[in-house]
């Protein structure tokens, strides 16, 4: 089962189904310039018309002495909307002084923006959980030959290699959290000899970039990658279906973008993956 | 200095037992001399202090392995591996000090409304005895609980109305109605809790993890302590480093605390007039003349003083690294609101937490005090709950989202639970709870605990434990076997014993509530 996870969050993140990409809209990116241009002349840092300011996100939520103009997730019941879709005749139209009324796409943003709990900047969470429980693999060779060679090849490397237990075949943990700017895509090459007693790679936050996908995916028992907060994009991406074994896969922070996304859903073995992006490239262009 | 160190019985002194060696016991000295000679004896006698100062600020706990060229024994301090693979990583103890109230917050108890004011039954008391705070009550009038409860999430636990914020992730806990303790005042029940007994000087549980695993990141301490700013100043609770402390375990397993006001650390930045290089050359001095005298005597303690050295000297830069929150998303502060600004606030620390966690500390312990709620506790709680749901909250989906949830241990309780019956008069709006050692509650969620379920059961009064009862010793195996560890084998031996975490007495992995 794959889903797309909903914080519940009102005004923080909207969650963003691939599908429903470019319909969101958050407040820095669309609102607040139609409401600068059209509203700040009389709702602004010099007037408060109406008691109203509309000049920052906290303002728009705010609303008036006599309450909030934005319900939440329903446009038809907020006064902001409610006023914008009035007859332009009519005494409460907004804007107010006979100026131009917002264009329909302008006003059907701002409909599907409070629809969307009128988040201010988008962040989306992708996370597929295709089997809640893990499985036990029986993981690597044993590792009591190498581990002395190989723990003194990372530790050249200025990164670890640690036992994940005293199983020997338990296998290896690649452990950057010391100093994660030391792993460089070069630093991973070197390691790929002793690939096959490595399990774990927690390369977050780590210099690693999509260059580096090309050797990973040749680590055939890698159980768990952590690529989150490093410089990884789309490209090599799909190369990780060599990975037969991987289960936990986390891409959150990345530079990975909508196809880079569609491609890691259908590596099949992953049980879990984590994408949790602040307003990602590529996805929010309209 | 040099006679000091060329003289074995002298060098024993300057630190670990005896006298000091002073002007009158040297042969007569010129005045101009035996005044550099009092100089130099007070400068030795700082630093020596000095050093002893740091490991007392806890500025410790290291890393579980340091470079070898550090250590004239690069074995001493090599990390334990764990004895099956672990399904966490990290724990952070989320520690309600006071003992926050079962009733009120996730041992639900419908059938006590019709209660109201009725003499808690003989029978189920059972004879306890009491504390003094409410042994000589006349009536012990049946108090039920004045917050609501209802099911929540898929899995349809019941959720107190204390708790909204955390109640969206109900199907992410674990919660455990059948906990109990010996212990029935905080002290003690506290000590239980963090040490696994109630006389001082045991380790911490994050000692014992900072003991068996080592370090993830040796840059920064494996065990991290924070106490929270108090939302009132009521029911509070002293705390002390005895309940992070390594105990008899190297003083480099006791936790760092971090500091909300000022410095996050003390001692650690340089003194005015004092560059980086020159600390570097004063402790790669100092290193020296430690490594000359472990050669000598060989105390090993030596080695833990060398590697604190440079634990302390490498977080001059990795806590401004750490304490830097200018780098955190708008969406951070979203979740976890704008207490999460202001240092030393529960939701500050929350955040510290995720911080330390995805930087690789293995245990992280944030205090929150004030639970301890004898009279006025309605009014109280609702402060105390509406201070951390939020921040609880915010961890807990901070950690989902970022995919740390899965290897990261969150747990949530207090040192005992609190009785059903009233101490002092009873309101349906207003009344006290006394200390109740026999059942509390907890929660834990993530690194490998199973999501979505209540364990334990306690009888209609919440007074007694009717189904899996679960002591202290179980829950600290459980915690142990989640770090992979079999807690009769993570030993220390010490006044010829093998030391544990869970003592001699026998302790139960509660299986089923992991994954
Ligand atoms: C020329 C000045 C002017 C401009 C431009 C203007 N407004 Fe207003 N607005 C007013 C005045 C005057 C009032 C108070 C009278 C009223 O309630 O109708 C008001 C009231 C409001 C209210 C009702 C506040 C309440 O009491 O609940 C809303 C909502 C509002 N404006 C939204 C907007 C929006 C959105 C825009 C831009 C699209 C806008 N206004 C542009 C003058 C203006």
């Amino acid at each position: 089962m794959i889903y797309w996870s909903k914080i519940s969050l009102p005004l923080a993140i909207a969650s963003v189904c691939l599908s429903l990409q470019a319909e969101t809209a958050s407040y820095t990116h669309d609102i607040s310039p139609v409401i600068e241009k059209n509203c700040i002349s009389c709702h602004g840092p010099k007037k408060q018309k109406g008691g109203l300011r509309l000049d920052s996100y906290s303002f728009v939520l705010q609303g008036t002495e006599d309450g909030p103009i934005v319900k939440l997730g329903n446009a038809q019941d907020s006064e902001l909307y409610r006023r914008l879709t009035l007859h332009p005749g009519d005494d409460d139209f907004m804007p107010a002084g006979g100026k131009p009324p917002l264009k329909a796409h302008e006003i059907e943003l701002i409909k599907q923006w409070i629809a969307a709990s009128a988040p201010e900047k988008l962040a989306f969470e992708f996370v597929a959980v295709k089997k809640s429980v893990l499985v036990a693999k029986q993981a690597a060779p044993d590792y009591r030959p190498k581990i002395k060679e190989a723990s003194a090849k990372a530790e050249s490397l200025g990164v670890r290699l640690v036992p994940r237990s005293s199983i020997p075949t338990d296998g290896l943990v690649l452990r950057t959290a010391s100093n994660p700017k030391r792993c460089t895509d070069a630093v991973i090459e070197q390691l790929s000899s002793y690939s096959d007693l490595i399990v774990e790679a927690e390369l977050s936050r780590t210099a690693v970039t999509s260059k580096s996908l090309a050797h990973l995916s040749k680590w055939k028992n890698l159980q768990l990658l952590d690529l989150s907060y490093t410089h990884v994009s789309d490209d090599y991406i799909d190369s990780l279906a060599q990975l037969k074994d991987l289960q936990s896969l986390n891409i959150s922070g990345t530079q990975i973008g909508k196809d880079g996304l569609a491609k890691v859903n259908k590596l099949t073995s992953v049980a879990r993956v984590w994408a949790f992006m602040e307003a990602p490239a590529g996805l929010l262009k309209k | 200095m040099n006679h000091t160190l060329n003289d074995p019985n002298v060098a024993l002194c300057s630190d670990h037992c005896g006298e000091h060696p002073n002007v009158a016991n040297l042969p007569e000295l010129p005045l101009s001399l035996q005044k550099e000679w009092l100089e130099l004896e007070t400068r030795r006698h700082f630093l020596g202090r000095g050093t002893k100062a740091l490991a007392w600020a806890g500025l410790a706990s290291i890393i579980g392995r340091t470079a070898p060229h550090l250590l004239a024994d690069p074995t001493a301090l090599l990390p334990q591996t764990p004895h099956f693979a672990p399904k966490a990583k990290r724990a952070i103890y989320l520690f309600m000090a006071g003992a926050p109230s079962q009733l009120e917050t996730f041992d639900y108890k419908p059938n006590l409304a019709d209660q109201f004011n009725k003499d808690l039954p003989e029978s189920v008391r059972g004879g306890q005895v009491l504390t003094g705070m409410s042994s000589g009550q006349a009536h012990f009038p049946v108090a039920p609980s004045f917050a609501k409860f209802s099911r929540q999430g898929k899995s349809g636990m019941w959720m107190s109305e204390m708790f909204p914020e955390l109640s969206k992730v109900t199907d992410d806990l674990c919660i455990i109605k059948s906990l109990y303790t010996e212990a029935i005042n905080h002290e003690p029940a506290i000590l239980t809790m963090t040490t696994g007994n109630m006389f001082p000087g045991r380790p911490s549980v994050g000692a014992w993890l900072a003991y068996g695993l080592g370090a993830m990141n040796e840059e920064l301490p494996t065990f991290v302590v924070m106490t929270s700013k108090m939302p009132q100043k009521q029911n509070v609770q002293a705390l002390s480093n005895r309940l992070w402390s390594s105990g008899f375990l190297s003083p480099e397993y006791s936790a760092v605390q971090l500091r909300s006001g000022g410095e996050p650390v003390l001692y650690l930045k340089d003194p005015k007039g004092v560059t980086s290089d020159i600390r570097r050359t004063v402790i790669s001095g100092v290193n020296d003349l430690n490594r000359q005298l472990y050669e000598k005597i060989g105390d090993p303690e030596i080695n833990t003083r060398i590697a604190q050295y440079e634990m302390a000297f490498r977080m001059q830069t990795s806590v401004p690294e750490l304490t830097d929150m200018s780098d955190e998303p708008a969406s951070t502060w979203e979740l976890y609101g704008p207490d999460a600004k202001e240092p030393g606030t529960f939701a500050y620390n929350c955040l510290m937490a995720r911080r330390l966690a995805e930087r690789g500390v293995r245990f992280s312990q944030i205090f929150l005090r004030s639970w301890d709620m004898h009279g006025g506790l309605p009014g109280s709680m609702r402060v105390l709950c509406g201070n951390s749901d939020r921040a609880t909250y915010a961890l807990m989906t901070d950690l989902k989202r970022r995919g740390m949830l899965d290897d990261t241990l969150v747990i949530w309780g207090g040192e005992f639970g609190r009785t059903v019956y009233s101490q002092g008069t009873l309101k349906p709006d207003n009344y006290g709870r006394d200390h109740h050692p026999r059942c509390f509650s907890m929660w834990m969620a993530g690194g490998g605990v199973k999501p979505g379920m209540s364990y334990g059961q306690t009888d209609d009064f919440s007074y007694n434990i009717v189904k899996d009862p679960v002591h202290v010793r179980d829950l600290h195996a459980t915690i142990l076997k989640l770090f992979g560890f079999d807690h009769t084998k993570l030993t220390f031996k010490f006044q010829g014993l093998e030391q544990r975490l869970t003592g001699v007495l026998p302790a139960r992995v509660i299986n089923d509530i992991l994954v």
